[in-house]
């Protein structure tokens, strides 16, 4: 393996492939931090490029978009309060806190340790790993799949910094809303009044934008007129090393977590960096600092989504079996390079395979190099006038929307959820339980009604499935702690 | 003046009977109905009844509460509202006109709203709309919306 693996690190460096990675990391940054422009969308963008290359080359440029897409769109949710993709959700919760501080260049750059610790790890695991995790996951099925989905929705009651109810009633609505569509099961039309842009369901993207992007537009374009303006604070200063020893033992559990959940296939970057982000706060000595800027909260969510990257390879890699929507595109990829994903691959291909893992190792070092490098850059960002920044938030909003099914509807999705997370906001309302939820709720609720298939309309998968009853004891300590936590702070 | 604190759950809880009474109106298939499991009913049904129930606790704790209530402003001022008529209007003229023209009169527009006489905003704002509409339509070759004018 180690040979191997060499062979594969002196490919990565080579003049044929190097140029290709770096190309495809700071491809991904960019795309990953343009909202709409998901990491799944940059690699199913760059696929075609891809097409006339060398085997190895083309994935290790997917890779590298892949990777750097993750890490991109935590730019824009830590400098604009605009996650660039849902995996960057619990990003803003404390990134755009520390830039309000005059901090993004320390927010920004915890976000690159953090993903690269997340990253690199994950690869680690996925290198030395790989067939004991897949076969983990494959010990999945619907009841562990919703007890998996009720243990990210007790994360609601952890992100309601002020009040669980207003919370839990954020998170209601928010399932509601994922119920519109056809039901997952029967194929039950709900709440579609005919439209048959909603027979599909709501699109988590136009969501996302609309909650975090377009809100945040309205409520900056009200500050400009109102008489208590912010002084512009502006720190170039990066993180310490204080701030390091800080981060470090956090990032190292979130990037174990985020490789775990992407091992399984169906759960993606953005369920891990919520549960990452509500580990870190459940055990944080100042959980109350979370959402306030806490670079814990920060470095859990980067680490926490970025982990997946390795993890979502690991069933692609050694089952054939694609575990997200990036993983399916390279599934794709690998197979027009005539390559069979699965077991096989290890003994036909190690070539590929090691130089898979290989260029992940170097694509982490160069998205480490780059985000850091580049921080001064993207920094300049938040020197632009809000004035400006305005209609630079909402046109960058509505193009996103719109790129994602090249549909008007997505962008009425947009500006209705904006219109919502605005009102909300005023009504003192947490609006991240509503994306949580609708990013879980068609998982509990499929699989809900799975396990009830599989054991006849008994109850009893709650407990006599061993994951599963982990899975839902987790759930159950993760709310009581939460609740207690209130009580106290009350 | 309406208390927010009252109205709002009151709002939430009327939405939530409308929804209750849509879904009985599910048109469930016959062969779904004789299986085990729960049906296409059952999800959206809990959720509205916990967020009737979550609404109520939240006027019983308002109620509670009322001395510890802080002076809260409108919802939605003057710039809001420009705001979000803004947002509207862009919406429309994107779908009239296509990304480019909407985008560079929409901005042209907001600056003039906010009295804006600096050259070098104009300049950057027409850049910034070129640039992305470069970016999208010939780096990525991602369709921008197309109007039906042009």
């Amino acid at each position: 393996m180690i040979d191997h693996l060499l062979v594969g690190l002196g490919a990565a460096f080579s003049l044929a492939i190097f140029p290709v990675l770096i190309f495809g990391v700071l491809g991904g940054i960019i795309l990953g931090a343009l909202p709409g422009l998901t990491a799944t969308m940059g690699v199913a963008i760059l696929l075609p490029f891809t097409f006339g290359m060398e085997a190895t080359a083309a994935m290790v440029m997917l890779i590298g978009v892949y990777i750097g897409g993750i890490f991109g769109g935590s730019i824009s949710a830590i400098l604009l309060k605009t996650p660039g993709t849902p995996a960057s959700a619990a990003t803003v919760l404390d990134g755009y806190s520390l830039t309000e501080k005059g901090e993004a260049a320390r927010a920004l750059s915890i976000a690159a340790v953090a993903s690269f610790v997340g990253g690199l790890i994950s690869t680690l695991v996925l290198i030395a790993i790989a067939p004991m995790l897949a076969e983990f996951a494959l010990r999945f099925n619907a009841p562990e799949y919703f007890a998996l989905a009720l243990f990210g929705l007790t994360i609601i009651a952890s992100v309601s910094s002020k009040s669980i109810l207003k919370g839990l009633l954020a998170g209601t609505i928010g399932l509601l809303i994922s119920t519109v569509g056809l039901d997952p099961i029967s194929s039950v039309p709900r709440f579609t009044f005919g439209v048959m842009d909603l027979y599909n369901g709501i699109n988590v993207i136009p969501v996302l934008i609309g909650l975090f992007a377009i809100s945040e537009a309205l409520n900056q374009l009200e500050k400009l007129h109102s008489k208590e303006k912010v002084a512009a604070k502006f720190s170039n200063k990066l993180m310490s090393l204080k701030d390091l020893k800080n981060i470090l033992p956090t990032s190292i559990k979130s990037a174990l977590f985020g490789t775990s959940i992407g091992a399984v296939p169906g759960a993606g970057a953005d369920i891990s960096a919520f549960v990452c982000y509500n580990e870190a706060k459940r055990v944080s000595k100042n959980p109350d600092e979370f959402g306030k800027g806490d670079i814990k909260g920060l470095a859990a969510a980067e680490a926490g989504n970025n982990g997946v990257t390795g993890g979502s390879l690991v069933p692609l890699l050694t089952l054939g079996v694609p575990g997200d929507a990036v993983a399916a595109v390279l599934l794709g990829a690998l197979i027009v390079q005539g390559l069979t994903p699965g077991p096989l691959l290890f003994t036909q291909n190690p070539e590929i395979v090691y130089g898979i893992f290989s260029s992940m190792l170097v694509a982490n070092i160069a998205m480490l190099l780059i985000g850091l490098l580049g921080i001064r850059f993207f920094c300049q960002i938040s020197k632009v006038p809000k004035s400006l920044m305005i209609p630079i938030i909402i046109f960058l909003s509505i193009v996103g929307a719109y790129a994602i099914n090249n549909s008007m509807f997505d962008v009425g999705i947009a500006i209705t959820f904006g219109v919502l997370g605005f009102i909300l906001n005023k009504l003192e309302v947490p609006t991240s339980p509503i994306l949580l939820a609708i990013i879980l709720g068609p998982m509990a609720e499929s699989n809900l009604r799975k396990s009830l298939l599989m054991f006849e309309g008994s109850w009893s998968f709650l407990y006599e499935r061993p994951i599963a009853l982990a899975f839902i004891l987790l759930a159950v300590f993760s709310l009581w702690s939460t609740i207690r936590r209130h009580r106290k702070h009350r | 003046m309406f208390n927010r604190n009252i109205v709002f759950p009151i709002l939430i809880i009327i939405i939530s009977a409308v929804i209750l009474a849509f879904i009985p109106q599910f048109t469930v298939p016959i062969y779904y109905q004789q299986d085990a499991s729960v049906g296409a009913k059952f999800f959206p049904t809990v959720l509205v009844i916990a967020q009737i129930i979550i609404c109520i606790a939240l006027l019983i704790q308002h109620q509670k509460n009322k001395q510890k209530i802080k002076k809260t402003s409108a919802i939605f001022s003057k710039t809001s509202l420009f705001g979000l008529c803004f947002l509207v209007l862009y919406a429309v003229l994107i779908g009239l006109l296509g990304y480019l023209i909407a985008s560079l009169i929409s901005f042209t527009l907001y600056l003039v709203y906010l009295k804006t006489k600096t050259l070098s905003y104009y300049l950057f704002a027409y850049s910034f709309v070129v640039a992305i509409y470069y970016l999208f339509s010939h780096v990525f070759i991602i369709s921008l919306p197309e109007g039906i004018i042009f």
